[in-house]
């Protein structure tokens, strides 16, 4: 199946998104009938339990349509939203399993990324380890993203970190001066890395 | 070389990439002095690579097809759909967006009629809000008359027209202005209300003593429909759960709350608004 098609064509790919992002019933109705079913499936691959599949599932579709709501997703060419929505759905879906595992403190970085490698259709040859750790790792930067308090600093740097967006344009997809987006991207930054530095125990100010 | 952190430089470092050329040029001096602050930021950078690192999907059809590798049967993946269908609203208006709650006379006019749920296609095909006509002494009568401008005054009664494909359960809730919610139909909630199919109902009566008579607190009305072709659930516990699970609440999550209660056990529930004022 074509990732530019990958369902029937009845809403265009770059208005679904737009729609998604306005909570337009009508767009996420069309979504949830595209996506539910294999999230669920995926889901089912993690899990045998069909409240969790349901819950992981529910999370993994309500947290997409909330990056969309908050322009975490930026429309490139055919087939960019659905390629985005797909690697956004493994990450959340990985997520849950790893911080399953880590509540049920039978976790190991390399045994966690063996079961997810094992159950989900990646790429052979990934070192599961540097798997669970990048996930890891994403996870908590987008925990420190989502606690910055203004939420145009927020959305710029998310779009520079994780979207792949230049500056330009960042302040292009924000409608905002390129000087205002800079200075955005500084505060935030800053924050966020401090953030970063105390999940990891990481101590700035005094320790050497 | 003084290597002492002063007021603003551990931000200037954390800034590293955001700054101009002068300003790394003295950060990296300053990194340089401070060997363990610069493998700081390196292990931040470390950790944003990781971040921005690229999940191995292997391909499209892996992800967008069935397997059979998943446990997951179909019952549970339609039951979690609807779930999900339902804690979003498919179909409703966007209720969680507070732009509606602006008082547009214009929109809260056309008095939308949205489906919240409807597991088995409409059984509730029509629904509207009017009110009792009243003679030039005051007097009420018993014919009811459309909205003129969208909106009821305080003091006019509310009637529901609701068109029914099949005979069905109905229950009503309202929601005020406050999040006051109650079940306010049928009247008496140890008796179930089975109303015939195919024709055009007015709640209550008009011609009844127990009309809905608007009080004096103003704001967007909301009444939930709900109506079910085969059971009913007992409304003495939907009254309690009602008031169990509102209690306290604005008015966006009493709204919420009671549209979650009817959500689980009715086949279809609709929602009708207009504006009261003064």
């Amino acid at each position: 199946m074509n990732a530019a098609t990958p369902f029937r064509p009845d809403i265009d790919e770059r208005e679904l998104a737009r729609g998604l992002a306005a909570r337009r019933p009508r767009h996420v109705a069309a979504f949830l009938e595209r996506t539910h079913r294999p999230v669920y499936l995926m889901a089912g691959r993690l899990t045998s339990d069909p409240e969790t599949r349901h819950d992981w599932t529910h999370d993994v579709l309500l947290k997409v349509l909330d990056d969309l709501a908050r322009g975490a997703f930026v429309y490139r060419r055919p087939g960019s939203f659905w390629a985005w929505f797909r690697t956004r759905a493994y990450f959340l879906l990985i997520n849950q399993y790893r911080r399953r595992k880590q509540q049920q403190d039978r976790w190991t970085a390399g045994e966690t990324g063996e079961a997810i490698l094992a159950s989900l259709p990646l790429e052979p040859g990934v070192d599961p380890t540097s798997l669970v750790e990048n996930v890891e790792a994403r996870a908590i930067i987008e925990d420190c993203l989502r606690r910055l308090p203004n939420a145009d600093q927020q959305r710029a740097l998310r779009l520079l970190l994780l979207e792949e967006c230049a500056y330009q344009a960042v302040a292009d997809v924000m409608d905002a001066e390129l000087n205002t987006v800079r200075s955005w991207i500084r505060r935030a930054r800053i924050a966020m890395r401090r953030c970063v530095a105390r999940a990891f125990g990481l101590s700035l100010e005094d320790g050497r | 070389m003084d290597d002492e952190l002063r007021p603003g430089d551990v931000d200037r470092i954390l800034a590293y990439e955001d700054l101009d050329e002068s300003g790394r040029r003295a950060s990296d001096r300053l990194l340089a002095a401070r060997p363990d602050l610069a493998a700081k930021l390196e292990r931040l950078r470390e950790i944003e690579r990781r971040a921005q690192a690229a999940l191995p999907v292997a391909d499209d059809d892996g992800f967008w097809t069935a397997d059979e590798r998943s446990g997951a049967d179909d019952a549970d993946c339609r039951e979690s759909a609807r779930r999900t269908r339902a804690a979003l609203g498919i179909g409703s208006r966007s209720w969680r967006d507070p732009r509606w709650l602006l008082p547009a006379a214009a929109v809260l006019a056309a008095l939308v009629l949205l489906p919240l749920q409807a597991r088995r296609g409409p059984l509730l095909t029509g629904l509207g809000v009017e009110t009792v006509a009243t003679t030039r002494d005051g007097t009420r009568g018993t014919a009811t008359i459309p909205l003129t401008d969208g909106r009821l005054r305080t003091g006019e009664a509310v009637v529901l027209v609701v068109d029914l494909e099949d005979d069905a359960y109905v229950a009503v809730i309202h929601v005020d202005p406050q999040g006051a919610a109650a079940l306010v139909y049928p009247p008496d909630p140890s008796r179930v209300a089975r109303l015939a199919g195919g024709r055009r109902h007015h709640l209550p009566d008009p011609g009844s003593a127990g009309l809905w008579i608007l009080d004096g607190t103003t704001g967007t009305e909301s009444f939930l429909v709900a109506t079910d072709r085969e059971t009913a659930p007992v409304l003495s516990e939907v009254r309690e759960a009602l008031a169990a699970r509102t209690d306290g609440l604005d008015r966006d999550a009493a709204l919420a709350a009671a549209r979650s209660l009817l959500e689980g056990t009715w086949d279809q529930v609709e929602i009708v608004e207009f504006l009261h004022v003064d």
